[in-house]
């Protein structure tokens, strides 16, 4: 059902534990250190307490400086009280299994409160790289580099801030937001961070909690029709014209002895006043491959934005094909799926199709033999599947005429270009 | 309760603290008090969001610079004070922000208005209701920014959302403070009260340890300033007797002399008057000269063997004289009471305290004069025989009344206290004042028509007999010792306590006091008043002693007796221990104040509190019972429920999505178990299958005494 | 009220009869029981060997009734289950010979394994309770209760039910694996479990109608259907549920609930009769969200689904 991403517990304060798959670059990424800011609010409130000190040293009013213990007990109650607030939280990521990129899919986050007899209030739960964003001195560090944008955090799964108001304890609460993601691929969660301006919003501090979990969006899946002027035919299911087991009546002929009595059609009998049995066709069906040709030549970012389009257009083919019953298989460059069924052989599918990557094209030859799918075990599977036995659809971008006749003639290729 | 409405009840706290502030220092009259009140109200029960929005709420805002006139015309006419005037237009400013509450800034605004407020309080007055208030402020502010911060970061986290339409906001939620909902009100606020206590825990030592640079300059502004006759250039006979009708409290005295050694007609002398023109008092020499220092100390005379000192602590509130009061005879006054000078006469001035408080040490010789020693051989200097034995033209009787009294008297000495015996028997204390007509000798008229008058007169009469008869004699005015405060282990000095004597020069010795005047009666108090008068008046000292005089010297001082002990680790933990018990004793007694009062009006709250519930059950829940004509099926839900609240009060609950029997079989192993058990059988059947559970209302009942029956069983066991 | 508790002992007597053979699964047998008195038709999901064909046969033999077992292979036809019209020579005419579900009892064992056009046959003669074949219809016996099996676990070469056809099951019930101590029990026994041939039979066909009937008449309050709608409703409405439970389905579960008030006596519902029998009479109902789950793990999902649903919906007071 909906993958959970097990329990990132925070087990201590004492410092702060990056997870074990990140670059120790991160660290030096400004999240990290500065897990204690001031906010707007709280940078007027130091301003008002520095001129009432200088006031209250100058006159000697004690007045004043009753009025500044106060204040200056706040900060320190504040950070005693925001420190305690964020302890002991353990958070998780509920998401469905099966993901299609740009869909909106509903994410449920839950946050559970260890603490005995300490409430936690107002919690906010980010992706680190969202707060990296926000930090200002990543963004000075940007500007200073040139402003190319940060590619990070593209892959974060969480994409979304959560806010939690109020969390008694031992009591968890879950959220559910909204959210798409926006290309297919593999997506890490780096941990969570959650970060508090409790209590009176002057500081914010924040801390991170280490979690794992991926998730793989598949790629975007179309309905078929949006593709019809690329296939002008829909193949099904097809029979063979045999005799054998199966559904549909083939002929009716004579009863033969030591033939099963079943099989006696008595209408036929009651007709001819003689003994006739039934026969049925059997029922088989066409073998399908759907044929993915990774192998790219050329390095243009044009080519990316077809590959993906190519990804999303295969995608699309083996859902309907799946869908409408037919036993499909799956060949790349990189990997080969064996005939199945069902939507969990969909699923398979997708599973490669996510995270299939552009190729560069290794060998200057044509290209449709085992050296050019290295997936595929043996020759003599190969050849079957190059064979008209199987029905193919090729989606590729290698020119017209470097796929050989035989092939050809037992398949429909669409090309990069005419997506 | 919902979050909205909790963050509006604590803001209204806040706000109302303020403003129960500085109504109770007198700030802001009563009227705008019950205006104010009516406004806050109303805003409490309305929407104010929705009057912002409308003609009513545009109106108001065209009005609001309406306050401007009105506060001119307050000022001027009305109130007279520039600082009245100022509040109470803050004031007119907050109750139309309070109708037309929409936004944050409102909020803000209405918060820093209650501060400012709560601070103008604090610098007029420390009394209990001011530290109820404070200590309410303390609460609400802390409560109200925590809620605020709340409010600010959902509205953060939805303006996000809409920033990035991809992602839909919120859908499943609503309009984001459902998300709020239920609030944990009880949870909120108890954490808000520890905060608070956290906050002033901290903030208390915070204070002490705070650096001082400068030596307690604070004067502690004070509201009124103390009409003070009798202490200015020209006393006219009966002037002091204006103020004695009234006891407000001129000043507060603490010496080092415990209450039983003290000498019981010591006095704080004020002004000296030389010159008299038989109606009034003046002083004949009007230049004033600085005083030498010798470190935190004017000196003003050495101090000599026989030397009786006492040391004496004033508290002196704002006067409208520049006299400086000590004990006969001043020997030095700390530096702290500002520009000392002094004149011929031993007046001690200072740079004048109309506005504020003041405070001070003297260090006094009381002298104690030996008869024996005085002798009319020793002679007196010529020029204090010139200045002090000039008489103007009076009633010739009066010198034949003084040398008639003093016929037997051995020598000068002698003579005045003959004198001063004769006065204070023969005549007899007045306080009617009586004005003298112009023509008349009013010293003649009190020795010989009148026969009775207040001090001023029996002084008068003293020094000018005295004068007569050859002895230098000066007229005094000043206070008498007061009242003491065994809580504050001060001197409370009224002014009713003001008192007129004189003071005759008798060398060896110098000036010698003298007191003809009969003792006055006081005016009755009540033991409880007193009590609770002292109570008060003993809290006021401390704090103005400990906090508001808590200067630099006074810091290094306690850091260097801390130091001190530090030393020696024995005495260390027995000084400290010692030092806290005392000051908690006397703190405790100082602090534990008439605060008994609103300490028991609290308690009778909580009480009326915890009683409703009870109450409810008994009184009224039987009483609606039997007025509604109840269908059966409310009666069994009734009667489960009450079953549940049993069991609610020992904490168990029934989980949402839980069905009763679940409910009961998941208590397996407590006491009450089983009776639950029959009990949620006996509802199941009452309430599903179509039963009138009146019919067998008695075994309802049995079964409900059961269940409470093991349940105190169940809690009575360990 | 004693018309109630007379009903309760009856059953109860079912009950022991039945587990004498069936050991160690007292819930299953009760589920099973509860399905009979409501007349519907029982799904039993579980790997093989579990004693599912037992439970059938000693429920059919507690009261004399027939009991026939068809076993689904994927040749099987629906002439097969329904009956042939042979053509008898000497009288020229055709003669109807019934099919095994001709039965009052039927075992239908792996209905999984057979094609959609045989299991369709014999799902539309359970619904109708008659079997036309050439023009000519003849009805089911009463009682009538078809105890379907299928293998959750095997999918090669499988038609699984989709969940629509399921909606014609009453309940859907896991047998499971015998508690420790009742499989010791059986592995004990030299001469292995009693046969389901020594239960003798306790009552009627008649009396299980009368029985039937009997427990349709349980009253059901106001507020439980309340609570039972709110339920149902919840499952449409669940973005985790493809499709929610119909009103056959609601049906249904006021019909189980009423026969399971039976057991304990009752002549009326409480709110635990409806929640406690939820899953096995929704769960098999609802299609989980394709994107929430992968097909295999779907029935267990189902069951999630509805668990968490049931946690957030009050119970009526």
């Amino acid at each position: 059902m909906l993958k959970y991403f097990g329990i990132s517990k925070s087990l201590s304060d004492s410092a702060v534990r990056a997870p074990r798959h990140l670059p120790r670059s991160v660290f030096k990424d400004g999240l990290f250190p500065f897990s204690f800011r001031v906010t707007h609010a709280g940078a007027v409130y130091l301003g008002f307490v520095f001129l009432l000190s200088m006031t209250a040293t100058g006159t000697g009013n004690n007045l004043m400086f009753i009025i500044l213990a106060a204040l200056l007990s706040s900060i320190v109650v504040s950070g005693i009280v925001s420190r305690n607030a964020l302890k002991q939280i353990a958070l998780s990521l509920q998401l469905p299994e099966n993901v299609f990129a740009g869909e909106k899919v509903s994410i449920k986050i839950s946050m559970m409160n260890l603490k005995r007899f300490f409430p936690s209030f107002s919690i906010r739960v980010q992706d680190p790289e969202m707060s990296r964003r926000e930090s200002p001195f990543i963004r000075i560090r940007q500007w200073i580099a040139g402003g190319k944008s940060a590619p990070a955090g593209e892959m974060a799964i969480f994409r979304k801030a959560a806010y939690f108001p109020v969390l008694l304890p031992r009591e968890t609460r879950s959220e559910l937001t909204v959210q798409s993601f926006p290309k297919r691929g593999l997506y890490k969660l780096e941990g969570f961070w959650i970060s508090t301006r409790f209590p009176f919003g002057f500081f914010q501090r924040g801390r991170l909690v280490a979690a794992e979990g991926e998730i793989l969006v598949y790629p975007i899946v179309q309905n078929i029709s949006v593709f019809s002027h690329l296939l002008p035919f829909l193949p099904g299911t097809i029979e063979s014209p045999h005799p054998g087991p199966g559904e549909t009546l083939f002929s009716i002929r004579k009863y033969q002895e030591a033939e099963s009595a079943r099989t006696i059609d008595w209408k036929a009998t009651a007709k001819t006043g003689e003994l006739m049995a039934r026969e049925y066709a059997r029922e088989e069906e066409g073998r399908f491959c759907l044929i993915l040709d990774t192998h790219v030549q050329g390095s243009a970012p044009e080519l990316d934005t077809m590959f993906e389009k190519a990804v999303s257009f295969a995608a699309s083919i083996a859902a309907h094909f799946v869908r409408e019953g037919t036993g499909t298989e799956f060949l790349t460059p990189s990997e080969y799926v064996p005939r199945g069924i069902g939507l969990d052989h969909l699923y398979r599918i997708l599973r490669s199709l996510a995270v299939v990557k552009r190729e560069k094209r290794k060998t200057a030859g044509p290209g449709w033999d085992l050296a050019h799918f290295p997936a595929v075990k043996n020759d003599r599977l190969l050849k079957e599947l190059f064979s008209e036995k199987v029905f193919k659809i090729i989606v590729t971008s290698s020119p017209r005429e470097s796929v050989p006749s035989a092939v050809l003639r037992s398949s429909h290729v669409v090309f990069f270009d005419e997506l | 309760m919902s979050f909205p409405r909790l963050f509006k009840a604590v803001s209204f706290c806040l706000i109302s603290s303020g403003f129960v502030a500085i109504t109770a220092a007198g700030i802001v009259t009563w009227i705008s008090a019950i205006l104010f009140s009516a406004v806050l109200i109303f805003s409490w029960v309305v929407d104010s969001a929705r009057i912002e929005r409308s003609v009513a709420g545009r109106i108001l805002k065209f009005l609001a610079p309406g306050c401007i006139p009105l506060f001119i015309i307050d000022y001027t006419l009305l109130s007279r004070s520039f600082e009245n005037a100022v509040f109470h237009l803050i004031l007119f400013v907050a109750a139309i922000k309070l109708l037309t509450l929409s936004k944050d800034r409102d909020y803000l605004l209405l918060y820093v208005i209650s501060f400012t407020q709560l601070l103008a309080a604090a610098s007029r007055t420390v009394d209990p209701v001011f530290t109820a208030c404070f200590l309410l402020f303390l609460f609400s502010a802390v409560a109200s920014m925590i809620l605020f911060e709340m409010r600010r970061s959902n509205a953060r986290l939805q303006k996000e959302a809409k920033v990035h339409p991809v992602i839909v906001p919120r859908e499943l939620h609503g309009t984001g403070m459902e998300l709020f909902s239920p609030f944990p009100v009880k949870t909120m606020l108890v954490t808000c009260a520890g905060i608070t206590l956290l906050i002033l825990f901290i903030s208390i030592p915070l204070f002490f340890l705070l650096p001082r640079a400068t030596l307690g300059s604070y004067r502690q502004p004070s509201g009124k300033t103390l009409m003070t006759s009798g202490f200015s250039d020209r006393v006219e006979l009966g002037h002091i007797g204006t103020i004695k009708q009234s006891d407000a409290v001129v000043m507060r005295v603490k010496t080092d002399k415990a209450f039983e050694e003290l000498p019981h007609d010591i006095k704080w002398r004020g002004l000296a008057f030389d010159l008299y023109d038989g109606r009034a008092w003046t002083r004949s020499e009007q230049a004033r000269n600085p005083i030498p220092t010798q470190g935190w100390y004017y000196k003003l005379e050495n101090y000599t063997q026989r030397a009786n000192l006492t040391n004496q602590t004033f508290f002196v509130e704002a006067l409208s004289t520049d006299a400086v009061f000590a004990s006969h005879r001043v020997l030095a006054v700390s530096r702290d009471v500002g520009r000392l000078r002094h004149d011929t006469l031993g007046n001690l001035y200072t740079s004048g305290h109309a506005l504020n408080k003041l405070k001070y040490t003297a260090i006094s010789d009381t002298i104690t004069p030996d008869a024996s020693e005085m002798s009319d051989l020793r002679p007196i200097p010529e020029d204090i025989l010139r200045v002090y034995t000039r008489v103007p033209s009076v009633d010739p009787r009066i010198a034949r009344l003084a040398r008639r009294v003093t016929e037997k008297a051995a020598n000068r000495y002698e003579k005045a206290l003959t004198l001063e015996r004769y006065l204070r028997s023969t005549y007899e204390y007045s306080l009617v004042l009586r004005g003298t007509p112009k023509s008349a000798d009013p010293l003649a008229m009190f020795l010989f028509d009148v026969r009775k008058g207040h001090c001023e007169y029996f002084a008068s009469a003293l020094a000018i007999m005295l004068r007569q008869l050859g002895i230098p004699s000066r007229l005094v005015n000043g206070f008498r010792r007061g009242e003491y405060n065994s809580i504050g282990e001060s001197w409370t000095v009224r002014q009713y306590d003001a008192h007129s004597w004189i003071e005759a020069y008798f060398p060896p010795y110098g000036w010698i006091e003298f007191d003809p005047t009969p003792p006055e009666p006081r005016p009755p108090r009540s033991a409880l008043s007193r009590l609770l008068y002292d109570l008060s008046d003993a809290a006021n000292l401390w704090w103005w002693e400990n906090i508001v005089n808590y200067d630099s010297a006074r810091q290094r001082r306690a850091v260097a007796a801390f130091l001190d002990r530090l030393d020696n680790v024995n005495s260390r933990i027995r000084g400290i221990a010692a030092l806290a018990h005392g000051k908690i004793q006397s703190g405790a007694r100082a602090f534990a104040t008439g605060w008994i009062i609103l300490l028991t009006i609290v308690a009778l709250a909580a009480a009326a509190m915890l009683l409703i519930r009870p109450m409810r059950r008994l009184i009224i829940k039987p009483i609606r019972r039997r007025l509604v004509r109840e269908n059966p099926r409310s009666l069994t839900i009734d009667f489960y429920e009450e079953a549940i609240t049993l069991l609610g009060s020992k904490g168990m609950r029934l989980v949402r999505g839980q069905t009763p029997l679940e409910f009961a079989h998941g208590l397996r192993g407590h006491p009450a178990a089983s009776a639950f058990l029959a009990l949620t059988v006996m509802y199941n059947e009452a309430r599903f299958a179509r039963f009138d559970i009146r019919l067998r209302a008695r075994e309802a009942e049995a079964l409900l005494n059961a269940l409470r029956e093991s349940l105190s069983a169940g809690a009575s066991r360990p | 009220m004693t018309k109630a508790v007379e009903l309760e002992s009856r059953i109860h007597l079912l009950q022991e009869a039945i587990e004498t053979v069936v050991r160690g699964k007292p819930e299953a047998v009760k589920l099973a029981l509860v399905c009979l008195l409501s007349g519907g038709h029982l799904l039993i999901e579980d790997v093989p060997g579990v004693g599912k064909t037992t439970l059938a046969h000693s429920l059919a033999r507690v009261f004399d009734c027939t009991f026939r077992r068809i076993q689904f292979t994927s040749d099987l036809l629906p002439s097969d289950i329904l009956g042939v019209s042979i053509y008898d020579r000497s009288t020229q005419s055709f003669e109807f010979r019934q099919g095994p579900i001709f039965a009052n009892v039927v075992l239908a064992d792996e209905l999984n394994r057979t094609t959609p056009k045989t299991q369709s046959a014999l799902l539309e003669a359970m619904s109708e309770g008659r079997v036309s074949v050439d023009n000519h219809t003849h009805p089911l016996p009463k009682p009538f209760m078809v105890v379907a099996t299928q293998n959750p676990a095997e999918h090669h070469g499988t038609y699984p039910l989709p969940e629509s056809q399921l909606d014609r099951f009453l309940l859907r019930i896991k047998m499971g694996y015998p508690d420790n101590e009742a499989e010791k029990e059986i592995l004990r026994r030299q001469d292995g479990m009693p046969a389901v041939e020594r239960i003798r039979p306790l009552m009627q066909a008649e009396d299980i109608i009368e029985m039937q009937e009997l427990t349709a008449r349980v009253h059901v309050d106001e507020s439980l259907l309340d609570y039972l709608m709110a339920i149902v409703d919840a499952t449409r409405r669940s973005e985790f549920l493809q499709t929610g439970v119909s009103p056959r389905g609601s049906l249904s579960l006021r019909r189980a609930a009423q026969s399971l008030a039976c057991f304990e006596g009752r002549d009326y519902c409480i709110p635990d009769d409806i929640k406690s029998l939820v899953l096995p009479v929704l769960a098999h109902r609802v299609i989980v969200s394709s994107k929430y789950s992968s097909s295999y793990r779907r029935s267990e999902e189902a069951e999630v689904i509805l668990a968490e649903i049931l946690r957030n919906i009050e119970v009526p007071l």
